[in-house]
């Protein structure tokens, strides 16, 4: 808290200082029509990622002054033309002549950009980026930001769809301990989205039956937000901040990416694209209402087909967004899309997805499953200041509707049963034989969120500043019904006579998930001379996890984040960057409250042929998984590069090596305990009275069962180190060609300090075999993988033709899976008594003959290295121009078919997705936006 | 504007390539027929086979739409190299079209009903001053319903290797097929590429048995050309390549299937699946080299090609290294020539051409050594196109083309051989009446008579695999036939450059009633097509 006095004297001291003009260069042009040269007035010239803007004349000239050195995009946008977005480098004084052709479709441009910029910025970020425009992701085949991301180095191709949930790792691969969640999910979790400004969340998703029960729907509960919900269709832009984001972005530890939805004056049109299995209609457009107002809309509706000519599985998704400013007080002419005066922006998303595998009673009679989650979210926006000096407050409150099912016949043998929900012992009955057990999960995640924010730009000291403050205010909770069954026929699988059956639940009575924050940070910048540059954004984050339902209760857990990026550009083509900082994530709401397990031991089982003589005695206990120390999981980010404009080419070349470790990562931490079971012995237990026997109280004997308990704890940690490269080379112009090369060799391990119990068969094995003393356990254990992924882009542009023409090549390279841990028979680090006790033995006395029950091999670790041979495939885009601004794309992916390469000894094979083709139609739906 | 752009829009959503299917039905042959030089310069040309086609009649290119025709380089050998040379007017069309084939007299392992929606576009124009270029994208969706033996997209070609299986669900397919061509003029000469790529996918429809079958087809042209003023002859060479990938797969189920994996006329064994998988892939590379002339003399546009081919089949059923594979090996030639003159002060424009095409080859199976079967196919084709102005009200148009084929099939493994000589002769006549000043209406007429001189195993002495799955595809090319299309066209300037086309065209096919054979299909098979188009021009044809 000691940095808001400091952050705010900042501010202050920038307010007050003289508002000196900065220094740099001069940028002017003319922007003209490419088809007729005639002058374009009226255009809006904006340097991305800047508060600064101007307009063209009447002669389409503009110009800008104080431009600060080093790289900056021109972004040239006017009603009736496709926006143009050209990359430059500043110098550090004097004047650039940049002069821009604006076309009324993008393909027809000489200059059109359908790959990520790699040498990009996130608006108001220092930290390695890839930034993805519109027209990129118009090339782009893609039904999701999924699609999008791909872009972006070291994300894997997979085909354009709504298949299966879509999460993001960023510099992060998939690598898993068995039972303890993957570095992917954590990494999905820990990868932070902001669409429109405000962060979207799956804290709250509590659609998962956890580790209970054999029937679980397929839902992204448990990792990060699934990316179907957010149509690529619809997009302006992507940030993908890949490096150390500033401390204005919080709960995260892997990355954020930052969505635009595309929104203010849009020409209206219409996209349909056509596949085997994906059908998609997707409308956008928007004008200027009044003087002083712009609406537009988007609206997409996308169903696939999972399986098709195999299952009836589909996945249909619908989007709806509605977007309204109202500007005031803004300058003479000032474009409306500029944010300066007062502005208000309201807008409302409606949204839903629907994934669903219906019966098939010819094929797998009783199972069926279904998920859909339906929501809406509601954003105002109030920006006021200047250019310079602006005060923003943004208000955001979303609800999804989520409601999950699956349903499968279960056969069982006769099982005392009892639906006791309180501790104690009762007199159940018997329940069996095959019936159709289905759980349905009905949650409704709530998030409301609110951010105020300062921002001032000036001079002082020398340098160049752009200061932020601001606080956050998040609350997070569930109000759903819960998770739900008809208790006598229970989707537990494992009962065992410890185990127990599960119990419904309600979500609306757990406690929210709330939070707070404070940030600040500044960005500077300076021309020492002679070229040299230096860029630096330091800043700091608090945040509180509240132990109570509201932003006035205690702590429970806070974090101080220090965020460091810098960058030196000895010279005006070479930029050196690094970057060090902290962040963290919440947990979610399921770690938080993880529930109630129930124990149902079985006193007496008397089970005989007449109902009315059955006898079933059982013992309920009840465990809290609740982990009252549960805290933020912490990362620590850091990373180094450089970038490289080549002299006198268009080729840009950038190297970055990142190292991120995130600790205390929360998962499932098992712990024995036990339970005490009596023994009764039975009065007039002769079969054929039409009477069930008694029991003889007390007791004759006791004895006790090992379980385990699942607790959450902050027990997990996942490291990713690696590198990243970009080359954009220059265009071979006699065949109107170039290479854009991407690339990512990332090597993740996971360690967990939680205890290994062997196999669940056996452990239970152990608990209900009271003739066997103790079970063997095992130490955590870390599992390394590494990965090459290298994305070659090949994009042959006929812009007199309109046509763009892009192979994308993936190779995977250096794959390989290993485990650090011992998995001989000495590996075992100890045994499990039957009262809980965990009894360590020390490695020398592992081969005494007293130890030779616990003496077999640890199942789950890899003996030896998986490898995967090295491969590749290729995709292909084609797009051309149709008559009247339209547009049409045909894509293949996989497009050579290729099945992948087969195992050999030693190296494990590929299966490549297969073939998946399609068309995309974009039509401009009359008129060209604005009044 | 709206409403043009929603109906566009939505046609693209219903998207359901028939530019495949018209190929693969040439016989290897890319002058074998009046309107073949429109597809001349595709990749797409199947080497080093000769399909069988199925009995149908000619295709009529209208006069209404089709573009004069044009002989060259480019237009009769498919080198890029000419399209500078050749292309320097601009032409584009988009169609929509719907097509719907039924009737008892196909072959085993063709397909029962089909309903295909196809929306393409075509065109030309040169881009800058030394480049043109040339390309075509279609969309398919078609219905296939009454099940079919052969799950895999063309069961007729030289090669025996055809897996069938007795699952016979209704399937969908989905299908593109995109080709590009571009060429320029470099130092004097004409350097150019053309590349092509073929995809479908089929599903089961409605069926508890679940088979899927995926296709790519990509290829790639590259010529080079060079003028010799002295001789006024342009020459060129070209090399092709071709690539299939298919996959079939048919998923475990409880209720079984069996597959019979053909060989040619050997009866093959039964495979019986239940609850495990059916995986087949089939693995295409073909490979030729041409050479190609044209010029032209005594008034006449002329041009010739030849190439060497060769095709190398795999297909085997696991996923590993090395799996055990049957193969299919074959090499042809193939030979083209054209030529085109104005007759009668230039009413009359006549184009003359002849093509041949053929191949040999032969099979072998994983597990026994030697070859199990061995083919040799050839088509010959000779005809030629006459279009004339009868006035300014009337146009008209002629062709005649007469094609044998030969089929000749040595197979060790049956002690069977086969010897078919297949005639097919071709013609077709259409009218044109303009009906007002911008409105012009097209009647025409197809016929083939189909006759052959065959020597086939007796079906009713073999097995019952040959008997089903063989032997009806032997005596329905064996046997007479008649096939006869009409179709009428109409066409109405909407502005200047831009036409909009709508034709419909009825088909039928029917055995000759008298040549009755025990396993030969019977009845008839009906096809009717609705096409509208619509065609912009800009600038002058170079004949």
């Amino acid at each position: 808290m000691r940095l808001l006095p400091v952050a705010l004297a900042l501010l202050g001291a920038l307010t007050a200082a003289d508002a000196q003009t900065p220094r740099g260069a001069r940028l002017t042009g003319t922007v003209t029509d490419a088809e007729s040269n005639l002058p374009v007035p009226g255009a809006v010239i904006e340097l991305e990622g800047v508060n600064r803007w101007t307009q063209t004349d009447t002669l389409g000239r503009f110009a800008l002054t104080g431009v600060l050195p080093g790289p900056q995009t021109l972004r040239v946008r006017r009603v009736g033309y496709a926006e143009s977005r050209v990359p430059f480098v500043a110098p550090t004084e004097g004047t650039l002549t940049l002069d821009v052709r604006l076309a009324r479709v993008a393909l027809k441009l000489e200059r059109v950009t359908v790959t990520a910029d790699p040498t990009g910025r996130a608006r108001g970020e220092l930290g390695t980026a890839s930034v993805v425009d519109r027209e990129a992701i118009a090339n782009q085949t893609a039904a999701s930001l999924q699609g999008v991301l791909e872009l972006t180095p070291g994300v894997p191709l997979s085909p354009p769809g709504l298949d299966g949930v879509q999460q993001i790792s960023l510099r992060t691969i998939p690598v898993s301990i068995p039972g303890e969640g993957s570095g992917g999910s954590i990494g999905s979790f820990g990868t932070l989205i902001v669409l429109d400004g405000v962060p979207l969340s799956n804290n709250a998703n509590l659609q998962s039956t956890g580790p209970r029960g054999e029937l679980s729907p397929m839902t992204s509960a448990g990792g990060g937000v699934d990316l179907r919900l957010i149509p690529a269709s619809t997009l302006e832009r992507v940030e993908v901040i890949r490096g150390i984001p500033s401390a204005r972005y919080g709960d995260l530890t892997q990355g954020a990416i930052i969505v635009d939805t595309r929104a203010g004056i849009v020409r209206p049109e219409l996209l349909g694209r056509y596949d085997a299995r994906t059908v998609e209609l997707s409308a956008v457009g928007g004008r200027q209402l009044f003087d002083n107002q712009l609406g537009s809309g988007t609206f997409d509706v996308a169903r696939t087909r999972l399986a098709p000519g195999f299952r009836d599985d589909e996945v249909t998704r619908l989007t709806a967004n509605l977007a309204h400013r109202a500007a005031w007080r803004r300058d003479p002419g000032a474009p409306l899309e500029a944010p300066a005066g007062i502005t208000l922006d309201s807008r409302i998303d409606i949204f839903q997805l629907l994934q669903d595998t219906p019966e098939q009673p010819e094929v797998r009679p009783g199972y069926a499953s279904r998920s859909r989650d339906n929501g809406v979210r509601v954003l105002e926006r109030l920006r006021i200041g200047t250019g310079s000096r602006r005060l923003e407050a943004t208000g955001s409150l979303s609800l999804t509707r989520q409601r999950s099912s699956v349903q499968s016949l279960l056969l069982r043998g006769a099982l005392p049963f009892t639906d006791r929900i309180t501790e104690g012992r009762s007199t159940g009955k018997f329940i069996g034989g095959q019936f159709l057990s289905r759980v349905e999960l009905e949650g409704e995640p709530w998030l409301a969120f609110a951010r105020v924010e300062g921002i001032a730009e000036g001079a002082l000291g020398g340098f160049t500043h752009t200061a932020r403050i601001g606080t956050e205010l998040r609350r997070e909770w569930n109000a759903g019904a819960g998770y739900q069954f008809a208790i006598e026929f229970p989707p537990q699988v494992s009962f065992n006579g410890v185990n127990g059956f599960d119990r419904p639940r309600r979500y609306d009575d757990i406690a929210p998930l709330v939070t707070s924050s404070l940030y600040a940070d500044d960005r500077i910048q300076r021309t020492l001379g002679r070229g040299v540059a230096v860029e630096l954004q330091a800043g700091a984050r608090l945040d509180v996890l509240h132990d109570g339902s509201t932003w006035a209760s205690g702590s429970r857990d806070a974090v101080l984040q220090p965020r460091l990026n810098a960058q030196l550009s000895p010279v005006s083509w070479i930029r050196l960057r690094g970057g060090f900082g902290r962040t963290a994530k919440t947990p979610s709401l399921a770690q938080l409250s993880p529930g109630l397990q129930y124990y149902d031991i079985v006193n007496v089982n008397w089970y005989t042929n007449d109902p009315v003589e059955r006898l079933a005695v059982l013992t309920t206990f009840i465990r809290d998984l609740e982990n009252p120390q549960l805290g933020f999981t912490k990362a620590r980010k850091a990373e180094a590069g450089i970038e490289i404009d080549v002299p006198r080419t268009d080729a840009t070349v950038t190297l970055v090596r990142f190292d991120d470790r995130v600790t205390d990562a929360v998962s499932r931490n098992r712990r024995p305990d036990f339970l005490i079971r009596d023994r009764f012995q039975l009065s007039d237990s002769t079969i054929g009275t039409g009477q069930p026997p008694t029991i003889i109280e007390p007791p004759f004997a006791q004895d006790t069962i090992p379980i385990l308990l699942d607790r959450p704890g902050n027990v997990f940690d996942l490291e990713s180190r690696g590198w990243e490269v970009t080359a954009l080379l220059p265009e071979i112009a006699a065949i109107r060609t170039k290479v854009e090369l991407q690339g990512a060799w990332i090597e993740s391990s996971v360690r967990t300090d939680a205890l290994d119990f062997g196999p669940f068969n056996r452990f239970s094995d152990f608990q209900v075999d009271p003739a066997r003393p103790r079970t063997p356990y095992w130490e955590g254990y870390t599992r390394t993988a590494q990965r090459g992924l290298l994305t070659a882009r090949v994009i042959h542009h006929q812009a007199p033709l309109g046509l763009i023409l892009t192979g994308t090549f993936q190779f995977s390279f250096d794959e390989e899976a290993r485990d650090i841990g011992a998995t001989d028979t000495l590996a075992f680090a100890g045994y499990l008594t039957r009262d809980g006790q965990l009894v360590p033995v020390s490695a020398a006395q592992r081969l005494d003959p007293q130890f030779a029950d616990l003496r077999g091999p640890r199942v789950g670790l890899l003996a030896a290295p998986d490898a995967r041979a090295d491969d590749w495939f290729m995709s292909l885009q084609v797009a051309k121009t149709l008559p009247y601004d339209g547009k049409v794309s045909f894509y293949a992916f996989n497009v050579l078919d290729r099945v992948g390469k087969y195992a050999v000894a030693g190296v494990g094979g590929r299966l490549h997705p297969p073939v998946r083709f399609g068309l995309e139609l974009t039509m401009p739906l009359g008129g060209r936006g604005g009044r | 504007m709206s409403a043009r752009a929603v109906t566009v829009a939505c046609l693209a959503i219903l998207l359901p390539s028939a530019v495949l299917a018209q190929r693969a039905g040439s016989e290897g042959l890319r002058t074998g027929s009046p309107g073949a030089w429109l597809d001349a310069w595709s990749a797409l040309y199947p080497i080093a086979d000769v399909e069988a086609p199925e009995v149908r009649a000619q295709r009529i290119r209208s006069l209404l739409d089709a573009p004069v025709p044009r002989v060259g380089t480019l237009w009769t050998a498919g080198n890029p190299g000419a399209l500078p040379d050749e292309v320097r007017d601009a032409r584009s069309d988009f169609r929509l079209r719907y097509e719907s084939v039924s009737g008892d007299y196909r072959r085993p392992l063709d397909v029962d009903e089909r309903g295909t929606l196809t929306v393409s576009g075509f065109g030309w124009r040169p881009v800058g001053e030394r480049g043109s270029a040339i390309g075509r994208v279609a969309a398919t969706r078609e219905e296939l319903s009454g099940g079919t033996w052969a799950p895999g997209i063309a069961p007729y070609t030289l090669s025996p290797l055809v897996p069938t299986d007795t699952t016979g669900p209704d399937m969908a397919r989905s299908g593109a097929t995109l080709e590009g061509a571009i060429g320029w003029r470099v130092a004097g000469f004409g350097v150019g590429a053309s590349i092509g790529y073929d995809v479908q996918e089929r599903t089961s429809r409605r069926s508890k048995i679940a088979r899927t079958v995926r296709a790519t087809l990509p290829a790639i042209v590259v010529g080079v050309t060079r003028a010799v003023p002295s001789l006024g002859t342009t020459f060129g060479i070209h090399v092709r390549r071709l690539d299939r990938n298919e996959t079939i797969f048919t998923s475990p189920n409880p209720f079984g299937f069996r597959v019979y994996q053909l060989e040619g006329l050997a009866e093959s064994e039964p495979l019986d699946f239940a609850n495990q998988p059916y995986y087949r892939r089939i693995e295409r590379e073909g490979r030729a080299v041409g050479a190609s002339a044209s010029g032209t003399a005594f008034g006449a546009a002329w041009a010739l090609f030849a190439e060497t081919t060769r095709l190398d089949e795999r297909q085997y059923s696991q996923r590993r290294r090395n799996p055990d594979t049957d193969t299919w090996e074959s090499d042809g030639v193939t030979l083209g020539a054209s030529v085109q003159r104005r007759l009668l002060g230039s009413r009359v424009l006549v184009t003359g051409f002849t093509g041949y095409a053929s191949a040999e080859g032969e099979a072998t199976r994983s597990d026994l050594t030697g070859f199990i079967h061995a083919a040799e196919g050839s088509a010959l084709a000779l005809g030629a196109e006459a279009r004339a102005d009868l006035g300014p009200r009337w146009r008209a148009a002629a062709s005649a083309a007469f094609q044998r084929s030969s089929r000749i099939v040595n197979d060790p493994l049956a002690e069977l051989q086969v010897d078919q000589q297949l005639f097919r002769p071709a013609y077709t006549a259409e009218i044109a009446r303009r009906i007002g000043p911008r409105t012009e209406v097209a009647v025409g007429y197809a016929v083939t008579p189909a006759f052959a001189n065959s020597a086939i195993p007796d079906a009713a002495g073999l097995g019952p695999v040959f008997q089903r799955l063989v032997g009806p595809g032997l005596e329905y090319s064996s046997g007479p036939a008649l096939a006869h299309g009409v179709q009428i066209a109409l066409l109405r300037e909407v502005r200047r450059g831009s036409k909009l086309l709508v034709r419909g065209r009825y088909d039928r096919v029917s055995p000759d009633a008298g040549a009755a054979a025990a396993f030969r299909p019977a009845g008839a098979r009906t096809g009717v097509q609705v096409e509208v188009a619509v065609i912009t021009t800009r600038g002058v044809a170079v004949p």
